[in-house]
């Protein structure tokens, strides 16, 4: 299914920045970001997200809980008002809507891919491949822990739909992010209750992450 | 012309056709040509497409590896590997991303053309008020929705979503294939696969064979890159072609070896001389030639399987050789040409039987067989012409009888003589022998399925053709449906209704599924139809946007729109999809037909023929095929109308002998062994539990040429002692000669060589052993 993995973008940014609290008293910088995320033990987090789109006068608003288990698994689960849900095993994306089940394919959707080749090499604390293929803009304060850092995707197929991703926090917190694309389109998300040092028994992840049945 | 003069002239007369064959000879090795069917173009060319078209030509090859990212890797690395050969068409271990977006970009702007494929049914209540809310809170859902994102950009011309519903359809038209980062997988997501196609048909294997070669060297060295933890499986007609021909042509090697040198021995030890031996195989080579070029020029090229039984059939030209060389060794150093004189009318007559019979080919439906009609009948003149021209005059004037040729003379005189002291027991023999050819047939079983001729598959084979086909192409190869128009457009608009009626199929459980253009194209009327439905009422743009507007839209934002609802925009046509990437994907569907175009509709291996057939196989248009049946029952016809033309090509052959002799004993000598002979072999090969086929009629009518040659020339030759001891020798040599060369190929684990080996062996043999009877019954010697 083409340009749905809006919600794994969003996950996956927040994942980018859950972990990369700064070092108390010093400058938060990318090498940081990238180390804390590969330490990551896994990821729990409530979020609200609003679709800002044209053609509605009023943005849209999801409500719904995210899961990550490093390295292979992520679970963005809309409650309400429709649930749905996008799981990610491995790189293999599916969707699961209205009682039927989709597998997404990254490779014909830029969007989607941009941001899973991101979160790998992230995940992997690979610096030089994230400012290979991303413009890295990254603000940190110090004083107050908080961060911002946008990231502005180089792969032309990437650029065509997506403008920039913002994401922003404060220590191990990640607060939100926005999404904008070409089409002046914007998805903002803010992530409340958040446990960025969850970790998933095998019986969590057996339940939580299992593979769809199309 | 001096007689002396007449060898090398036919002999320059056959090098010229053989250099002539050289440059313009065409073997055709393709599977479909040769089973194309005269009666109906359309099917004809379906056929030929359905055995030879896309599906027939895709190898599926799935790579199991240690890790899912190991085996993804060596998938994308042997399809890359595969597209540097020249025998591979397209080679992929993913989708092409191309035809989503060529799509996107095709349908954009055209929303309103697309709205439905029941317009009059489904888009007056859609249009409706109440239709047009729910419209725009579903497109509201929509957006919350997974799809909402990409959706996003395409809504303000498309507020009723008709390119969510097209994008649906274009991926089930691709397949459910998994994929994975770009990348095809298998069910269990741990194997990568590739999906190859080759140029040219899986039957040709001359062409398959090296690129399996080239498969497994490739993949070898892949898998030696990853420490042998790769493992290739393969689901193609190709490779099991492939093993075929491999054992047909390991059997057809070794048991032609044989056969051959076990004819050859028996010729040398009959003759006793490698001159005459070299002699003999002249109107062979004259009968190969004179067959091949015939055909060429008739028919523009000559296919394998005609060389191989055209060839066998015009084996009976070596009679005519042994013949002529058993007389002269009679004739104590006469002049050869004497010799030839004086059997000549039975030479001649027994050739022109054996035309008779092979002639009755042409007339068949199959082009396949009229090419061996063609190769035959031409082969045996041919053959006739060089033992007349090249043969004879160089046959040595005295040829010592050797002690096999004497011996076999001698007793088959004995034997004869003992035969005619019992004139009733040889009529009872032949009696015998009818009842038992006749009861035979009456409880043959006939097997018209032409594919299974081949030979039996490897069940390990099989297996891993299920596992690697599993999910990637469960759609039958064969099975379709077919619509047919003038252009594209009458096709498209057959294929709408197709679709529609499929739909219906599937809904009833009669067909799991299928794969039809009408996912990616409807025709230009479906798409103004659509527009014309919505045109009907004038405030429905007003009212699009007021429910829009109700539902929270900037309604503003979709004046486009309406004004599309006004204006349509041009229908996406079949000459805009053709210049797109989508083309490669529309070629596997499209047909171009001498008059016009046939779109094709490939259905689930598993549905329900009949019901698919009473539902939609009546609509305009519309034929619902499956070639094996197809095949099968034009072959099924074919046998049913071969009877009676046998029967008339039986009765020219009576009339022949009739009219040589003008006697009716001499006449049922030379003709009713042979008759009978074909009959009583098929009866028997029946009451074996041998199931008959198409080859065993072609043997028979082998049978009929041989048998006939003995007997007319038993029937010449019998008044004078000399030349009936030379020509029991002569029948008896070229019968032991037949049963040599065909009764090995009945060992063969290939259904065809064995039906045409038992058939031809074994008939040869009943007709020289029903000659000698029918001689002692109607008492030849006394008749006369």
């Amino acid at each position: 299914m083409p340009f749905r993995a809006h919600r794994l973008c969003v996950a996956l940014c927040v994942l980018l920045v859950s972990s990369g609290a700064g070092k108390p008293g010093s400058r938060v910088t990318l090498e940081d970001l990238a180390a804390g995320l590969a330490r990551l033990p896994g990821l729990e987090a409530r979020f609200r997200e609003e679709r800002r789109f044209a053609v509605l006068a009023e943005p849209l608003v999801n409500e719904g809980s995210l899961y990550f288990a490093p390295p292979r698994f992520l679970l963005w689960r809309v409650e309400r008002p429709i649930r749905s849900e996008l799981l990610l095993r491995d790189r293999e994306v599916s969707v699961s809507a209205e009682g039927r089940t989709q597998r997404i394919d990254l490779a014909s959707e830029p969007l989607a891919r941009a941001f899973v080749d991101g979160f790998l090499l992230l995940l992997s604390g690979d610096v030089s491949g994230i400012r290979a293929a991303y413009e890295v803009r990254l603000e940190a304060e110090p004083s107050d822990e908080r961060w911002r850092i946008e990231l502005l995707p180089r792969a032309e197929e990437a650029r065509a739909a997506i403008t920039s991703l913002e994401m922003w926090g404060a220590g191990s917190k990640p607060e939100g992010l926005a999404l904008r694309l070409t089409s002046g389109d914007e998805i903002r998300t803010r992530f409340v209750s958040i446990d960025a040092a969850r970790s998933f028994s095998p019986s969590e992840l057996e339940e939580l992450f299992r593979a769809p049945r199309p | 012309m001096n007689a002396n003069r007449l060898p090398p002239l036919a002999l320059l007369v056959l090098a010229a056709i053989g250099w002539w064959l050289a440059g313009a000879l065409r073997i055709e090795s393709g599977f479909a040509p040769f089973l194309g069917i005269e009666q109906d173009p359309l099917l004809s060319a379906v056929s030929e497409a359905l055995a030879e078209g896309p599906i027939a030509r895709q190898i599926v090859l799935r790579v199991d590896g240690p890790t899912s990212a190991a085996a993804g890797q060596a998938a994308v690395a042997l399809a890359a590997e595969l597209s540097a050969h020249p025998e591979i068409e397209s080679a992929r271990a993913g989708p092409d991303p191309a035809w989503r977006a060529s799509f996107l970009r095709l349908f954009e702007g055209r929303a309103v053309l697309h709205l439905s494929d029941r317009p009059e049914q489904e888009l007056p209540a859609r249009l409706s008020h109440a239709g047009l809310s729910e419209a725009a809170l579903r497109l509201r859902t929509t957006l919350a929705g997974p799809d909402g994102l990409w959706l996003a950009s395409y809504v303000a011309r498309d507020p009723l979503l008709a390119l969510l519903g097209a994008v649906k359809r274009l991926e089930a038209l691709e397949g459910e294939v998994r994929v994975v980062d770009g990348r095809w997988t298998g069910a269990d997501g741990r194997s990568g696969l590739v999906l190859a196609t080759t140029r040219h048909s899986p039957f040709a294997t001359a062409l398959q064979d090296p690129l399996q070669s080239f498969l497994a060297e490739r993949f070898a060295a892949l898998d030696r890159v990853a420490g042998g933890a790769l493992v290739l499986e393969q689901a193609s007609l190709h490779r099991f072609a492939v093993a075929s021909a491999r054992v047909a042509a390991r059997e057809a090697t070794v048991l032609t070896a044989l056969s051959f040198a076990g004819a050859v021995a028996f010729l040398i030890a009959f003759f006793g001389s490698l001159r005459l031996l070299l002699l003999a195989s002249v109107p062979l080579l004259a009968g190969t030639l004179v067959g091949a070029a015939t055909t060429q020029l008739a028919f523009g090229s000559v296919h394998v399987l005609t060389l191989a039984f055209g060839s066998s059939l015009i084996g009976v030209c070596v009679d005519y050789p042994i013949h002529i060389m058993s007389h002269q060794a009679v004739a104590g150093g006469g002049a050869p040409l004497a010799t030839l004189r004086r059997i000549a009318p039975a030479l001649g007559l027994g050739a022109a039987t054996t035309v008779a019979g092979f002639a009755a080919l042409l007339f068949s439906d199959f082009a396949g067989v009229r090419e061996m009609g063609a190769f035959a009948s031409a082969g045996v003149l041919g053959g006739l012409l060089a033992s007349c021209a090249i043969t004879a005059p160089w046959t040595p004037r005295a040829i010592r009888v050797q002690p096999l040729q004497r011996a076999i003379s001698e007793r088959a005189e004995r034997v004869l003589g003992a035969l005619e002291q019992w004139p009733r027991g040889n009529m009872l023999l032949l009696a015998a022998a009818l009842a038992l050819g006749v009861s035979g047939l009456a409880r043959s079983s006939w097997n018209d399925d032409v594919f299974s001729l081949n030979v039996s598959l490897d069940a390990a084979a099989l297996s891993e053709d299920q596992r690697a086909r599993a999910g990637v192409a469960d759609l039958a190869v064969g099975r379709a449906a077919l619509v047919a128009g003038r252009d594209d457009e009458e096709a498209l608009v057959r294929n709408d209704a197709l679709a529609l009626c499929l739909a219906e199929a599937r809904e009833a459980g009669e067909l799991p599924g299928y794969r039809s253009l009408h996912a990616l194209l409807w025709s230009e009327q479906l798409q103004r139809r659509n527009h014309a439905v919505s045109n009907t009422r004038p405030e429905l743009g007003a009212d699009l946007l007021s429910a829009l507007s109700v539902a929270g839209f900037r309604a503003d934002l979709f004046r486009r729109f309406v004004a599309e609802l006004a204006e349509p925009p041009r229908p996406l046509t079949m000459r805009e999809v053709l210049a797109s990437p989508l083309a490669e994907l529309v070629a596997r569907f499209r047909l171009e037909l001498p008059a016009g175009v046939a779109l094709l509709t490939f259905l689930d291996a598993r549905s329900h023929a009949a019901a698919l057939e009473g539902r939609c196989g009546t609509l305009d248009g519309v034929r619902m095929v499956d070639q094996r049946a197809l095949i099968s029952g034009a072959y099924r016809g074919y046998r049913g109308r071969m009877l009676p033309i046998l029967m008339v090509g039986a009765v020219g052959i009576v009339a022949l002998a009739a009219l040589r002799h003008r006697r009716i004993r001499p006449t049922l000598v030379a003709t009713l062994p042979a008759g009978l002979a074909a009959a009583t072999a098929l009866g028997l090969l029946a009451w074996l539990g041998e199931t008959l086929n198409l080859l065993h009629l072609l043997g028979a009518l082998l049978v009929l040429g041989c048998g006939v040659d003995y007997g007319l020339f038993m029937v010449e030759s019998y008044r004078d002692d000399h030349d009936r001891a030379a020509t029991l020798a002569s029948a008896i040599a070229a019968c032991l000669t037949t049963v040599l060369s065909f009764g090995l190929l009945g060992l063969s684990s290939f259904p065809v060589l064995r039906a045409i080996g038992s058939s031809v062996s074994l008939g040869s043999a009943l007709s020289l052993v029903f000659v000698l009877a029918a001689a002692a019954a109607f008492r030849l010697r006394t008749s006369r």
